[in-house]
């Protein structure tokens, strides 16, 4: 029977060790075709089989392997039992099997995907693909293939739904909306070599440092700092113009030329710089060149080249250089005594000066500017600034200051000559002050002030301007004024533009300061004060600006002197107000009493007198003049009071010759230049008045002055004024020194009447200005008597209305006012606050205490009893503490001093001095600062001339006789170094032996003494020769020394003792160290002789040398003092020799000797 | 509160000697009273003996400050100046530096000071000298230290620091709570 063989695998079990596979061949060859046979062999550890196995690949029919196990299966063979089973298929079969399959299975899918594209190809799909087919159209022939979109063929999925068992049917045609199409076609294969990243870029910055190439390091971390400052300033400037742009303008940009970038560059580095610089200047040109730099900017766009940006980091370096050196230029170095303006003040002044300039301008443009210089003015509208109600007065007033300023003004034509032009402007200057004051009414306050004060500097070229102006304006009322006319051109002052000018810019400080206390002083005046504002106002249009100054300069030096506020104001008023009445005062003892009614008596002129009013006004300036120039010509700056009185006494004199001015004689009043000036400016006001006021003027003034004269004398003015002009200047002296001892004479009195008046306040004075008011209508003339009146209470006056008057007086009567009227309520308040003697004393208030503790019940009154005695203590001890504290105190300032003294390392002065300095200091104007003899301090600053020539001649005298005595030479001794001082700072060592030899003389000398118990007088001889060898052993030439005398020669001829120098130690003093001694010791003990003679023979020899030479002696003298010469035995029987016939010589001589003295006793 | 002992004298002299030299000496020895220093919770304060005398009324804890505060004391025993001394510092300060307008308002925030904010400076400063600040309307703005001498102020670039940053009167503002 045919069967089919089937390759089978057979495990066999049981195999004996030594089976072979021939074996196993032949064994299983009867039932089939054996093709392998492998024969597997355990061993345990030792190598010992424990079983063997094996497997057979044999193509065998199923019949004959039945038979096969049952034959074989459980058989016996060569010592085991075999065991045959199925095995599963080898390894390796297997896998060619397996591949074999998978060979075979791909070979079925492709046919299959053949075979459904060539069944798509008939239906009419070619490629998946089927053209013009609605989507969801199914595929004919194929049910699960549906047509999609784009005429794609998709196989039509069932799904099977998670944890469901529902079978979903995905229909890719109605699904597949955003299924893109998908290519199909496989890339290109890329070689190997081209798998490498390579980066595609321009040529731009950025794509070139993303390929790594990076442009050369040009610029330091701080220059892109700074650069990005400019871009950032230009970006913050443009961004949004940026934005918007930057698309349109993409293409432009790219085109740009590198010139473009270069100088955009430099518009940016200069924005930089304004940026920094932070000026307003700056910012607009910033602005500017932003607008310009806009369509340029492109910084911060992608396309920037390395180029572009590398010239860009070029021009920035160019800038920041010229930067730096413009700003170096900016740095301002200050010295350390760099003082900084205080704060406050700066502020105010720039306030003031942009004020002022603005103000300026603007006034400028007004015709009607006024002058700055004119500080009383300002003082007064300080002063008006407080009370608006008097400006309806001003109004009335103002009528007649318009007329006072066509008076004014028509003095200013007709003007061609320099000089005359001068004087122009300073009548334009007076006119100008009153236009002011009209026009001011609504405006005046502190800051107008201020800012006129600042604008001293500006007022010269603005008056300049201003001065003809008027004069052409003025032009119409030339028939009046001609009078006036003359007079300001008869005035001879070539330098009154100058002195002008100076006064105005110089008094600036001083008016700031006059204008400042002037405001204060002016929230204290009273109403009735108001009142003299007023007049004085009127006054003041009518002062010419220098005047002002002065007066306020004058201000500020009594200022300075201690007066106070008040005396300005005072003075202020007093002066122009009180002129005419003053001049009718008998100089009494009260002389301030005048002053204040004066001031009194000015407000009572209301505006119904107007004439007379303008009168005083003109003679108010006329005596301030001519005083303040006095005042300064005499030196009158006295800072006590009474200088204050002495020129309110001056003025009554001085008037007189003012008044007398109106003539134009009087010019000559001014012998000071100023003072010419301002009289001249008065003059022409007084014209004015005179004739405004004609008839009234005239009678005052007539009696007033004893020579009135007409204005027609210009033509003898000039030839007067200079003769004039002297006489005044002596008769000013005299008056000057009358008024003094007068003013004195009054103080005395003023000291203790007043003071005691002083205190009492009068509420009356309104009701007495008020009856003034009433007289008010009466002439100058009349107005003295009520004020003749008033005298009688000046000082309630002062107290009521100014408090600072008081100050005055508090300076020499202080003391007096408080204590009296403290004695006073003393008395008073001391019946009343007697105190129970009970309780007084310290316990008694402590009993007080305690009893209050209890009321007044009586029950628990407590006694002194319950006084503790300790309590005096306690309170003590309470003030001690007190003490103490400040004792604490300054121990710790003390303490705190030696720190910083340490620290510091400098000495600082003791606490006390500066204290007691610093108390000493008061405020000083250092422009006002004179000397003056009458004060004791000052007397330092005389510079004592006699005395010292005094001295100097005695001296002159003394050295002429010590330079005829004295041909002597000076007693010094010089020495002329003959020997190199390096030679004998140098070879200390050398010497050093040199000095022990003479040492060792010397010892020996002093070892043969004491050894040999020699007489007195060869120990004296010896030592000396010693010393002779010493001092001459440098002298490098030996004859010196018999030369050697003071007499003979001034220049002495020594050596250099080698002792004299610190460090060298005398060579006499060596024998003192402690070997010497052990030497000598021993050399006494052996009783060395040394013979002297000899020893000293060889070193005088060598003397001559100072340098040592070969085989030199002394050299050798040191070691061979240290080493003996012969034996001791040797040197014991020399010494025993020498001694017997030292003993004999000695005996010899000794004899002879007591012969000698023998026979001498026989004689 | 209690008097300063004398190495914090030395200490605080020290700092405040960097300011005003030997100046020092116009604090201590006032010739219109006696002023001392105080230590209250570690911080100095410049009193005078008048209001010393009205805090010893007032208990430690409630104490939140008397007279002027000059500075503090930090933990390692530093002394570290505070602004609220420049009123006393300002008129003595021996170096000054004054800042351009559109710098100062950089200091005031509590920035250094730049060449380029540097309107003037005092001739001889040297390096780490202390100065205090002016606004070139000479108001006194702070302290700082001199980060270069005048000489290197000269020369150096406009973004280079000049002045370090101690103090500045916008810290009046910005730490008001701390300052006392």
């Amino acid at each position: 029977m045919e069967e089919t063989k089937v390759g089978k695998r057979l495990y066999i079990g049981g195999l004996s060790h030594s089976i072979s596979q021939k074996d196993i061949r032949d064994r299983f060859g009867k039932f089939g075709d054996v093709s392998h046979v492998e024969v597997i062999t355990r061993h345990d550890e030792t190598g010992t089989p424990l079983k063997t196995f094996g497997y057979i690949n044999i193509n065998i029919s199923d019949s004959s392997l039945k038979k096969c196990m049952t034959v074989l299966n459980k058989s016996k063979w060569k010592g085991g039992t075999l065991q045959i089973e199925m095995a599963k298929e080898s390894f390796l079969h297997r896998l060619a099997q397996e591949r074999q399959q998978v060979a075979e299975n791909a070979q079925g899918q492709s046919s299959k995907h053949q075979s459904l594209v060539d069944s798509f190809k008939k239906a009419g799909v070619e490629n998946f693909h089927m053209k013009a087919a609605v989507p969801g159209t199914e595929i004919p022939g194929h049910k699960n293939w549906v047509v999609s979109k784009f005429g794609r063929v998709l196989p039509v999925l069932h799904l099977k739904a998670q944890h469901k068992h529902k079978i979903f049917k995905y229909d890719p045609s109605k699904h597949s909306h955003n299924i893109k199409k998908l290519d199909s076609e496989v890339s290109v294969p890329t070689p190997v070599s081209e798998l490498t990243w390579e980066l595609q870029g321009g040529d731009d910055e950025m794509s070139k440092k993303r390929r790594g190439e990076f442009p050369p390091q040009t610029w330091t971390p701080a220059k892109m700092k700074r650069s990005s400052v400019g871009e950032t300033v230009v970006a913050s400037g443009s961004q949004t113009v940026h934005c918007g742009r930057k698309g349109c303008h993409d293409t432009p940009e790219r085109n740009r030329m590198p010139s473009q970038v270069n100088c955009n560059g430099s518009v940016q580095g200069l924005q930089a710089r304004n940026q920094q610089n932070g000026s307003a200047v700056g910012k607009k040109q910033d602005l500017a060149l932003r607008k310009q730099h806009r369509p340029l900017h492109v910084f911060n766009g992608d396309t920037d080249s390395e180029d572009e940006i590398r010239m860009l980091v070029e021009a920035e370096n160019a800038c920041s250089v010229a930067m730096a050196e413009a700003d170096e230029d900016n740095l301002e170095v200050v010295g350390e005594d760099y003082v900084a303006t205080s704060n406050v003040l700066w502020a105010l002044r720039v306030k003031d000066e942009e004020r002022s300039a603005a103000r300026c301008s603007d006034r400028v443009d007004e015709d009607r500017d006024y002058d700055s210089a004119d500080t009383d003015e300002i003082v007064t509208r300080g002063k008006r600034s407080d009370n608006a109600a008097e400006e309806k007065q001003v109004k009335k007033l103002n009528t007649l200051n318009e007329d006072c300023l066509k008076g004014l003004l028509l003095p200013s034509e007709n003007t061609e000559s320099p000089p005359r032009e001068i004087k122009h402007r300073r009548d334009v200057s007076d006119s100008e002050s009153i236009s002011s004051d009209e026009e001011s009414e609504g405006d005046e306050d502190y800051e107008a002030m201020m800012a006129s004060c600042y604008r001293l500097d500006l007022s010269l070229t603005d008056l300049e301007k201003l001065a003809k102006k008027p004069s052409e304006s003025s032009e119409e009322e030339s028939a009046e004024c001609q009078e006036s006319d003359s007079h300001a051109r008869s005035a001879p002052c070539p330098r009154a533009g100058t002195s002008l000018k100076s006064a105005k810019k110089g008094n600036s400080p001083d008016d700031i300061l006059a204008a400042i206390l002037a405001e204060s002083s002016s929230d204290e005046e009273s109403n009735k004060n108001r009142m003299v504002k007023k007049n004085n106002k009127k006054l003041h249009h009518s002062l010419p600006a220098f005047m002002g100054t002065k007066s306020l300069m004058e201000e500020t030096n009594k200022a300075e002197s201690g007066l106070g506020q008040k005396v300005e104001t005072d003075e202020d008023f007093g002066k122009r107000g009180s002129v005419i009445t003053a001049t009718l005062e008998p100089p009494s003892p009260v002389e301030t009493i005048p002053r204040h009614s004066q001031r009194k008596a000015a407000p009572l002129q209301t505006p119904a007198s107007k004439d007379s009013m303008l009168k005083q006004s003109n003679g108010g300036p006329v005596s301030l003049t001519s005083a303040d120039p006095e005042r300064k010509k005499l030196n009158f700056n006295t800072s006590t009071f009474e200088d204050d009185e002495s020129q309110q006494a001056d003025r009554p004199n001085t008037v007189p010759k003012c008044s007398g001015q109106k003539g134009g004689v009087d010019v000559s009043h001014g012998s000071y230049p100023s003072s010419l000036e301002t009289a001249k400016g008065s003059n022409s006001v007084d014209g004015v008045g005179e004739k405004k006021a004609a008839p009234k003027l005239s009678v005052p003034h007539c009696e007033l002055v004893r020579k009135p004269t007409s204005g027609s004398e210009n033509a003898q003015k000039r030839q007067e004024d200079n003769q004039k002009r002297l006489a005044a200047l002596q008769l000013r002296q005299k008056e000057a020194e009358e008024q003094k001892k007068l003013i004195q004479g009054a103080l005395l009195h003023l000291n203790t009447p007043t003071a005691s008046k002083g205190k009492h306040i009068v509420f009356e004075s309104d009701t007495d200005s008020e009856a003034e008011q009433t007289s008010a209508g009466q002439t100058s003339t009349d107005t003295c008597m009520p004020q003749k009146t008033l005298f009688e209470e000046p000082p309630g006056e002062k107290e009521q209305g100014r408090v600072f008057s008081v100050k005055e007086f508090q300076k020499q009567a202080s003391s007096k006012l408080f204590l009296s009227s403290e004695e006073e309520e003393d008395e008073e308040d001391g019946e009343r606050f007697q105190i129970k003697p009970q309780f007084e004393g310290k316990a008694g208030q402590k009993l007080m205490e305690l009893q209050s503790r209890f009321g007044t019940d009586e029950r628990f009154r407590m006694d002194s009893r319950f006084l503790e005695s300790d309590e005096k203590e306690a309170a003590e001890e309470g003030k001690s503490a007190f003490d103490s504290l400040g004792l604490q105190l300054e121990d710790e300032k003390k303490k705190n001093m030696e720190i910083l003294q340490s620290l510091l390392h400098v000495n600082i002065k003791a606490a006390e001095t500066s204290r007691e300095a610093a108390k000493g200091k008061t405020f000083r104007d250092i422009s006002a600062l004179h000397y003056d003899p009458t004060r004791e301090e000052h007397a330092a600053f005389e510079s004592k001339s006699e005395e010292p020539k005094k001295e100097s001649k005695a001296e002159r005298r003394k050295k002429r006789m010590v330079a005829e005595k004295i041909p002597e030479v000076s007693k010094d001794i010089f020495y002329s170094v003959a020997v190199d001082l390096k030679e004998t700072f140098g070879p200390v060592k050398d010497n050093t032996k040199q000095k022990e030899a003479v040492a060792w003389d010397q010892e020996n000398g002093l070892d043969d003494q004491s050894g040999e118990d020699r007489p007195t007088t060869l120990e004296l001889a010896e030592p000396k020769d010693n010393q002779e060898s010493t001092e001459f052993k440098f002298s490098f030439f030996e004859d010196d020394l018999a030369e050697d005398g003071p007499m003979k020669d001034n220049y002495k001829v020594e050596t250099l003792q080698r002792a004299k120098v610190s460090w060298h130690v005398d060579p006499r003093f060596q024998d003192s160290s402690s070997e010497d001694e052990d030497e000598q010791n021993e050399e006494e003990a052996e009783d060395q002789p040394v013979p002297i003679d000899v020893d000293e023979g060889p070193t005088k020899a060598k003397k001559a040398f100072f340098f040592f030479f070969e085989d030199d002696e002394r050299l050798k003298e040191g070691p061979r003092m240290f080493c003996r010469k012969e034996n001791l035995e040797d040197q014991r029987e020399q010494w025993q020799e020498k001694r017997v016939s030292l003993i004999e010589d000695y005996r010899m001589k000794h004899k002879s000797a007591r012969r000698r003295a023998k026979t001498s006793l026989k004689t | 509160m209690r008097p300063l002992t004398e190495e914090e004298t030395k200490t605080m002299f020290e700092k405040l000697s960097k300011y005003i030299g030997e100046n020092i000496k116009l604090l201590v020895d006032r010739p219109d009273g006696t002023y001392c220093f105080r230590l209250h919770k570690d911080r100095v304060y410049y009193v005078s003996e008048k209001i010393l005398k009205l805090a010893t009324n007032i208990s430690r804890d409630k104490l939140v400050s008397l007279g002027t505060c000059f500075g503090k004391f930090t933990k390692t025993h530093k002394f570290r100046l505070h602004i609220t001394a420049l009123d006393f510092l300002a008129p003595y300060a021996k170096f000054k530096v004054w800042v351009k307008p559109g710098a100062e308002q950089s200091f005031l925030y509590g920035n250094h000071i730049l060449k380029s904010g540097l309107g003037r400076i005092t001739e001889n400063t040297e390096q780490y000298q202390g100065v205090v600040v002016y606004s070139m309307a000479d108001v006194p703005l702070g302290f700082g230290v001199a980060a270069k001498s005048t000489q290197v102020c000269r020369r150096v670039d406009p973004m280079s620091i000049v002045v370090f940053h101690q103090a500045d009167v916008g810290e009046y503002i910005r730490s008001e709570e701390t300052l006392t």
